[in-house]
């Protein structure tokens, strides 16, 4: 009984990994191939398709408009989601797991409702420009990645280290900078990157608010799949698989594994 | 030393040019007072122990002595300077914390080093001292370690360079021990002791554990509710407690109450449970007493009460039922019942431990001047 | 936070709250009351419209059920597999974690791509399945339910495998020996020691999984396409392509109400199995 549980348990752990890599690996190996038509590589291959990434129509400026909008959402997320910890990690108010709730909410409801939601209230306002609504929505976005982790971090965080800082000759400001912001770091980074990386990769809040001359990148990529499949597209996917794995090489020396999973 | 005062340990209370002068220093929390108008003069140089129930606001002082919190009533001045509501960081009060807060992102050397850095010391000068500060604690083998891979014991000794590498005018130390085991806490207490006296700190020292205080300190203010209840060497606190409070907290006795029935000169007797006991005192007759005895001074047979050319009725005897002994190491409690139910403690040696059997009957006797008196507090 | 008491570490709260009043509560509430207006005024008459017309009540039922589906195999996949990845060692451990987390974190465009790469008639899954002799004939996968849930599944798998494992790994193992030292069998052991403490897991995986997938909707859009309607990809056509706002918002307020009904579900259900909220 033991053994049957011990060996379901890690067929189902292969299966998962081999299920979960699949799609990765079929988009890098369609990507090297010289065929035209999504085949495995067979005997050669070719970075034929990299070459092509240059004449896809409007790839760079959804690029440059997605690392906008997520950089710009992430800092403001990053200023207000961390007095927001603060304030329910520290303060002693009634409301306290009401606000932490407010505010990580958007993680558990349905972007798509979100997105027809600001849709019709910008409408209401007036405000019909694609930049300033899409960040004022990418906030909502990542705020709570960030709100999630520093409240975590926070609530396990010593203040009296402050306090040690303070006696040995820091004001408070630098005690903060010097002693707070370092050691709440991986929060910050772990917050922060999970945050990054859901805005660029954001399409049903983005696809509501965005034009024909502003399209974040998941949009222009859907339309480029709607409209011309080809193995250009699977190029591209593997250079975002490709900067996924350095941000993620970059979160594993700064932070972990393991707290970045949340476990 | 330029204007401290070094004296006896014991002689500097109330004297005007104090090297710390805490001034009825008063705080209170919503309606808790936590410190009742508080005063504490210590001499430079000096090892002085807060010792009192948790609770009883020792945290609250030090962290006021050191601007962590501001004080609602009352002045504190160090070596001539008037705190007031200087920020810590002008303070230049070292502070070892209960769960030593060190930085978990520096490593041991870092840390020793943080608040030579915090002052600017120059790089060669402040590696100078972190080394120093190394050798002193016998680290200097992990000094690139993360303070995170260290033992309880060297994480002690870690919070204590890092406080004291600033060279303080005075430092903190809030039950720095207490988180360690029996046999290391033992080892450390000596090694801070000779640590501070060697460097002549001035050190505040705050703990629950009164052996602890007994042994470390020149002087020892017992904390009750937020009043200092006796301030005094650590010898005198226990032989002269000045309140049942300060007894009952700094080891064991054996207490009984009583009544004055006879004032004879400087003697009176007493009547208690276990029957008259003489004691010397000042008290009218009628007077609701409260006697206490060490343990120690309490001996088996009649003879342990007798004072040299008193006379044989001088000493003061019981005879008490043997309930528990208690095996001590170097020597054996012995906890007897007297007739009405008062529970009676001696200290034997060994060997008598042994002979007293647990259910029999035992005669005691004690010197009247080794009975403690107090008044009784009414209720 | 020093100087301020604690009532006024409070106020550091106050420009996120503001921020997401103004810019979350406000706006579903403005979408909650567009629903229930139209030209004349305040009505119901979206709502009987969309209730009344069988074709939606078809939307929400492939919606729960792809849902349902979905969570059902991340759980039958995910939980064996939690315990798998608690009992290896570090190094196998960091990889197979690295192996969670790097499809957790591509973008959803890039995997559900990949499977329509994978699903086409003459995709690598057929050709597989060709090469061992399980079928002649192409299968057809892509632009079929089956194909739907096999990409959905595996976008929302590691959301089932990560709370698992955060609360698989702190188990005793000494627990279920213990169990055993008491006379129970195996399966009753697992079902009253191991199940039992790994119900808070369990429900934050399902919950996870649940709300994600009743709301995907690039999957469908790429996999399915339109003659396969959910509710997200029936919002988005309502306001996108048939600018019937009506109809958008009481789909919306629908899957609002599903979601909160599994957020509030789970949310009851945890602390009746665990004692405590959350
Ligand atoms: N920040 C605070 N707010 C309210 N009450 C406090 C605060 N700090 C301490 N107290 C209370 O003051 C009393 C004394 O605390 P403390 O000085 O820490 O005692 P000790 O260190 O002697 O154990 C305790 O009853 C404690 O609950
Ligand atoms: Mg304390």
């Amino acid at each position: 009984m033991r053994r049957i549980g011990l060996a379901l348990a890690w067929t189902m752990l292969t299966l998962s990994v081999v299920f979960l890599l699949a799609p990765l690996a079929v988009t890098i190996a369609v990507s090297l191939s010289p065929s035209p038509v999504f085949e495995l590589p067979r005997d050669e291959l070719s970075l034929i398709w990299y070459r092509q990434i240059g004449a896809l129509d409007g790839l760079l400026p959804s690029v440059l408009l997605s690392l906008e909008v997520a950089a710009i959402a992430t800092a403001v997320s990053l200023v207000l989601g961390t007095l927001a910890a603060i304030a329910v990690v520290r303060g002693r108010f009634p409301g306290r797991e009401a606000i932490t709730t407010f505010l990580v909410s958007p993680l558990m409801l349905p972007g798509l409702v979100l997105g027809i939601a600001l849709l019709q209230y910008f409408r209401s306002l007036g405000l019909r420009e694609a930049l300033p609504t899409l960040l004022l929505a990418h906030v909502l976005v990542v705020l709570p990645y960030v709100m999630r982790t520093l409240t975590g971090g926070l609530s396990l965080f010593d203040f009296t280290l402050l306090d040690a800082a303070r006696t040995l000759g820091l004001s408070w400001p630098r005690a903060v900078l010097q002693v707070m912001v370092p050691v709440l770091a991986p929060s910050f980074l772990t917050g922060g990157l999970f945050g990054f990386l859901s805005s660029v990769d954001n399409y049903p809040v983005s696809i509501f608010l965005t034009d024909v001359y502003h399209k974040t990148l998941p949009i222009q990529l859907l339309q480029y799949i709607g409209e011309s499949p080809d193995p250009t597209i699977a190029a591209v996917s593997t250079l975002m698989i490709g900067l996924t794995v350095l941000v993620l090489i970059l979160g594993e020396r700064l932070v972990g594994l393991d707290r970045m999973a949340g476990v | 030393m330029p204007n401290g005062v070094v004296g006896s340990p014991n002689g500097v209370v109330g004297s005007p040019d104090a090297y710390l002068r805490i001034d009825r220093v008063a705080k209170r929390f919503g309606r808790a007072t936590v410190l009742d108008a508080l005063s504490l003069d210590v001499a430079e140089g000096e090892f002085i122990s807060l010792l009192g129930p948790s609770g009883c606001g020792k945290t609250t002082l030090l962290r006021i002595l050191a601007g962590l919190l501001t004080a609602d009533a009352g002045r504190v001045t160090l070596a001539g300077r008037e705190l007031g509501r200087l920020p810590p960081h002008k303070r230049n009060v070292g502070v070892v914390f209960q769960n030593y807060a060190l930085f978990p992102h520096l490593t041991v050397a870092e840390n020793i080093g943080f608040g030579l850095r915090a002052r600017r010391v120059p790089k060669p000068e402040a590696a100078a001292r972190v080394a120093r500060g190394l050798e002193m604690i016998r680290l200097t083998h992990l000094a690139d370690r993360p303070v995170t891979q260290l033992s309880g014991g060297q994480q002690q000794r870690v919070a204590m360079a890092r406080a004291l590498a600033v060279n303080p005018a005075l430092i903190l130390l809030d039950e720095p021990l207490s988180a360690l085991d029996r046999k290391l806490r033992e080892t450390m207490q000596v090694e801070l002791r000779t640590l501070l006296r060697a460097l002549r700190m001035t050190a505040i020292f705050v703990t629950h554990d009164q052996e602890e205080a007994l042994a470390l300190s020149d002087r020892i203010a017992v904390m009750n509710a937020g009043r200092i209840e006796q301030l005094d060497a650590p010898r005198a606190i226990y032989d002269r407690p000045a309140s049942p409070f300060v007894l009952d907290f700094v080891g064991l006795s054996t207490t009984l109450s009583g009544v004055v029935e006879r004032v004879d000169g400087p003697m009176l007797e007493v009547v208690t449970a276990l029957g008259p006991v003489r004691v010397r005192g000042q008290f009218v007759r009628g007077a609701r007493v409260l006697l206490a005895v060490r343990p120690e001074k309490i001996g088996v047979g009649s003879g342990a009460g007798n004072v040299p050319g008193a006379g044989p009725r001088a000493g003061n005897t019981a005879t008490i039922r043997v309930a528990d002994r208690t095996f001590l190491g170097r020597s054996c409690l012995v906890h007897g019942v007297a007739a009405e139910g008062d529970r009676v403690v001696l200290e034997t040696s060994n060997d008598m431990g042994e002979r007293v059997v647990p259910g029999s009957d035992l005669l005691v006797s004690w010197r009247p001047e080794d009975t403690l008196l107090f008044p009784q507090v009414a209720g | 936070m020093r100087r301020l008491r604690p009532a006024g570490v409070g106020l550091l709260s106050l420009p996120a709250t503001i921020y997401f009043l103004l810019l979350f509560a406000v706006p579903l509430a403005v979408l909650l009351a567009e629903s229930l207006h139209d030209r004349s005024g305040w009505t119901l008459a979206h709502y009987t419209r969309f209730f009344t017309t069988p074709y939606n009540w078809g939307v929400v039922g492939r919606t729960l059920r792809v849902a349902v589906l979905c969570t059902l195999f991340c759980t039958l996949l995910g939980y064996p597999a939690a315990f798998a990845l608690a009992r290896t060692r570090s190094l196998l451990q960091s990889a197979l974690i690295a192996a969670l987390l790097l499809p957790l974190s591509v973008s959803v465009i890039v995997k559900a791509f990949g499977w329509t790469v994978l699903l086409r008639g003459n995709g690598v899954v057929n050709q597989a399945l060709q090469a061992l002799g399980l079928t002649d004939a192409p299968l057809r996968l892509l632009f079929t339910e089956a194909g739907l849930l096999i990409g959905i599944t595996n976008i929302f798998l590691p959301f089932m495998v990560l709370p698992l494992f955060a609360v698989v790994r702190q188990l005793d193992p000494r627990l279920t020996e213990a169990a055993a030292t008491l006379g129970s069998t195996p399966l009753h052991g697992f079902l009253t020691v191991t199940l039992r403490l790994t119900l808070p897991g369990l429900i934050a995986g399902i919950t996870l999984v649940f709300s994600l997938s009743i709301a995907a909707y690039v999957i469908p859009t790429l996999l399915i396409g339109d003659t396969y309607q959910t509710l997200p990809t029936l919002i988005a056509t309502s306001f996108l392509y048939l600018q019937d706002p009506g109809k958008g918002s009481v789909a919306g307020v629908t899957l609002l109400v599903l979601s909160l009904a599994t957020i509030i579900a789970s949310a009851a259900l945890s602390r009746r199995f665990t004692g405590r909220g959350r």
